[in-house]
């Protein structure tokens, strides 16, 4: 896996084979991802001619997802994890990069329409970052994403029922019985119930459990098969979180869905996820089955966010947290050369004959056990 | 030794919807030179005790009832307004609020909000307060040049420190931190505790630390008290709460967080927190609680006594 920072033009139609062949049967495949926000120059910086700035939010990230997995995309705030994951639903245009997924028959079908068949298809797999917007309405129906905050992700001045009808609206789909019929399913789908009672509600009138629980509604009610839930439960209560994570497993099992989970709680990426990659400013540093990960960390950056949890447990307070780790994140800005949490980085400290290595080169995601994969020059030395 | 003593306090807020009931008959005691946590989700009236303690609660809320008592004698709910400013905040207690990083003043520096502190309470000449700043700044691990910065040039982390350094300024036997880690990442947040844990046993104060994060609450207190609905539930040392928890809010709060070093279930409490403006009769849990009796329904649990520091309000131990 090259991991070049330069723009990448789509790939061609032998290199997207090679990546389905190196590990068949993945619904999502995400290669070298990039994403830059680009910042405004300054009056000086125009007239001088400097190029602009960027902020290199999602800066080269790989990784496949399996069908009916939830792929948990954990890290702190501002890795970049967010981003990747409305890249991936095109909420945002990818700066650079290859996603390829696979769509049911009847969205593959859609897609071709729309498109007068101009949308390449590779083995049944779509690029999503290279389709244009204008093609990309069919694929909305399959890929959803349910958002952090639940207040802010529901139209205040919409019924639950209205809110529900309108991706049923927007992409035409049933007479308006059958539509109400849907939203009534959607409802019980996620234990709304009785749903008549919850269809004429305003969103303040429900707590943020239950709002969220119309915010899965909304993206379930086309049909998806893809699931992007950024931090789903970091704004419920705790007593109330258990409840929303067991509904979206039962979920995944009713409808045989694929989840990409982003979270920042390690305890919670464990509990649900079934493997999960560790994201450091803008890439993956690990990404291995979730026990795996958070049992035998590899990455020294995983381990040092490992140790920083505090567990419940009382005995906890008679020491001091011991982290692995130096200074702070740097801007998204000015990215370090080489590693670049070669800075941050003890176990450098520890082998001053890396320093050259890990200051100036960087280290490429390998796999260094079967699905287990890491971005650090001094694991792939040991 | 106790440093505060609560007595039955009780602060509501008058709003047109009604009487907010936000905390309602609260009592614990804060030891001298120990940490004592206070834990409840959203809504339970955790931060309006701390609030209710420097007298700082926001209007429409004010303090009805019940005493808070510094050293045995001194009642902090009938002084006024002056004497608390004057006498307590920050001399005897100072307060980490939640988001600290939001709390300091973004168009002063750091060294020039904590000199203020320490020239209006202590007195001090305008040098000296910049002298025991850059100290103050380097004992929480900062470099003391960071007096000149302003907040916006600061990281969270530094933030918070810069927060925890004024609320030193004065030696307070008490800091009350409220949600001091919630806005920040894991690494940082692990630093902030254990900067806590040192500074604690370096100047031997007192800390209520108020937060809805279990995790974090085992980290630093040493007794801890659960709220539910403006009332606290159970009060017991930091091991019995975690290890043998027997109020029924308390076990499910315990069993709903995952855990890191293994994969176990965790449960939910079903329903949800009541509203206090109208909260229910009786035991205010009991639409919760998987073991509600008649007897919760009407009437409301008493505190008791189950072992030698262990308090419940449960009809099942009534």
């Amino acid at each position: 896996m090259g991991m070049g920072r330069e723009k990448a033009a789509a790939l061609g139609p032998e290199a997207i084979e090679e990546i389905i062949s190196a590990k068949p049967g993945r619904i999502m495949y995400v290669r070298n991802l990039v994403k830059y926000f680009f910042l405004r120059r300054g009056i000086i910086e125009f007239l001088t001619g400097k190029p602009p700035r960027s902020v290199k939010a999602v800066d080269g990230v790989s990784f496949d997802v399996k069908p009916k997995e939830i792929f948990g995309l954990a890290g702190e705030s501002g890795c970049g994890k967010t981003t990747t994951g409305k890249v991936i639903t095109r909420l945002y245009d990818p700066t650079a990069g290859t996603i390829l997924y696979k769509p049911s028959k009847e969205i593959l079908a859609a897609l071709e329409d729309i498109s007068g068949g101009r949308i390449r298809v590779y083995d049944g797999y779509v690029d999503i970052a290279s389709i244009p917007r204008k093609w990309l309405k069919p694929l909305r129906r399959e890929i959803q994403m349910i958002f952090q905050d639940p207040y802010g992700a529901l139209n205040p001045r919409m019924r639950v029922g209205d809110i529900l009808e309108e991706p049923l609206l927007v992409h035409g789909i049933g007479s308006p019985e059958e539509r109400k019929e849907a939203v009534l399913k959607a409802l019980e789908d996620v234990r709304l119930v009785p749903p008549e009672e919850f269809i004429g509600r305003y969103p303040h009138m429900l707590s943020g459990g239950q709002r969220q629980r119309v915010a899965i509604a909304r993206a379930l009610i086309l049909g998806a098969k893809f699931v992007v839930a950024d931090e789903p439960v970091s704004m419920i209560d705790v007593s109330l979180r258990a409840e929303l994570l067991k509904l979206m497993m039962s979920l995944r099992d009713r409808f045989g869905l694929t989840y990409l989970f982003i979270t920042h709680d390690l305890a919670v990426a464990r509990y649900l996820c079934d493997r999960i990659a560790i994201m450091y400013l803008g890439k993956i540093v690990e990404i291995g089955n979730a026990d795996d990960v958070i049992d035998n960390p590899l990455h020294p950056y995983t381990e040092a966010l490992i140790s920083a949890i505090p567990e419940p447990d009382p005995s906890n307070r008679a020491r001091l947290r011991k982290v692995p780790i130096k200074g702070e994140v740097p801007s998204a800005v000015f990215v370090p050369s080489g590693c670049r949490f070669h800075p941050r980085c003890v176990v450098l400290d520890e082998h001053p004959e890396l320093r050259e290595k890990c200051c100036k080169e960087e280290p490429p995601l390998v796999e260094v056990k079967p699905e287990r994969y890491v971005a650090c020059w001094y694991v792939m030395k040991k | 030794m106790v440093l505060l003593d609560v007595r039955n306090l009780r602060t509501y807020f008058f709003t047109f919807r009604g009487v907010v009931k936000a905390v309602d008959g609260v009592s614990f005691k804060v030891e001298k030179g120990k940490t004592f946590g206070l834990a409840g989700e959203s809504g339970c009236g955790k931060s309006t005790t701390a609030y209710s303690i420097i007298k700082l609660v926001p209007p429409p809320g004010r303090i009805v009832g019940g005493q808070i008592l510094l050293d045995g004698k001194t009642d902090i709910v009938k002084m006024s307004e002056e004497e608390v400013r004057r006498k307590v905040r920050w001399k005897r207690i100072s307060m980490v609020f939640q988001g600290a990083m939001n709390a300091l003043n973004p168009v002063y520096t750091i060294g020039k909000q904590i000199c203020e502190v320490l020239t209006y309470h202590a007195g001090m000449t305008k040098h000296e307060a910049l002298e025991r700043a850059k100290e103050l700044l380097k004992m929480v691990g900062l470099e003391p040049d960071i007096v000149k910065r302003y907040p916006h040039e600061l990281s969270g982390g530094m933030k918070q420190r810069a927060f925890i350094a004024m609320a030193l300024a004065l030696n307070p036997d008490l800091i009350i931190c409220d949600e001091p880690t919630t806005a920040l990442d894991v690494v940082v947040q692990a630093q902030i505790l254990n900067l806590l844990k040192q500074l604690q046993e370096k100047f031997k104060m007192s800390i209520i630390i108020i937060t809805h994060d279990l995790g974090v609450i085992a980290e630093l207190a040493d007794d801890i008290a659960i709220m539910y609905a403006g009332k606290i539930v159970e009060k017991a040392p930091s091991e019995k709460i975690f290890l043998e928890p027997a109020h029924p809010y308390t076990r499910g709060l315990i069993s709903s967080v995952p855990r890191l070093t293994k994969r176990v279930e965790i449960t939910w409490i079903p329903g949800l927190p009541p509203d206090l403006a109208n909260p229910p009769s009786g035991c205010r849990f009991h639409p919760r609680c998987k073991e509600a009796m008649d007897i919760c329904k009407k009437e409301e649990p008493p505190i008791v006594k189950i072992g030698p520091d262990h308090e419940v309000a449960c009809w099942l131990y009534g």
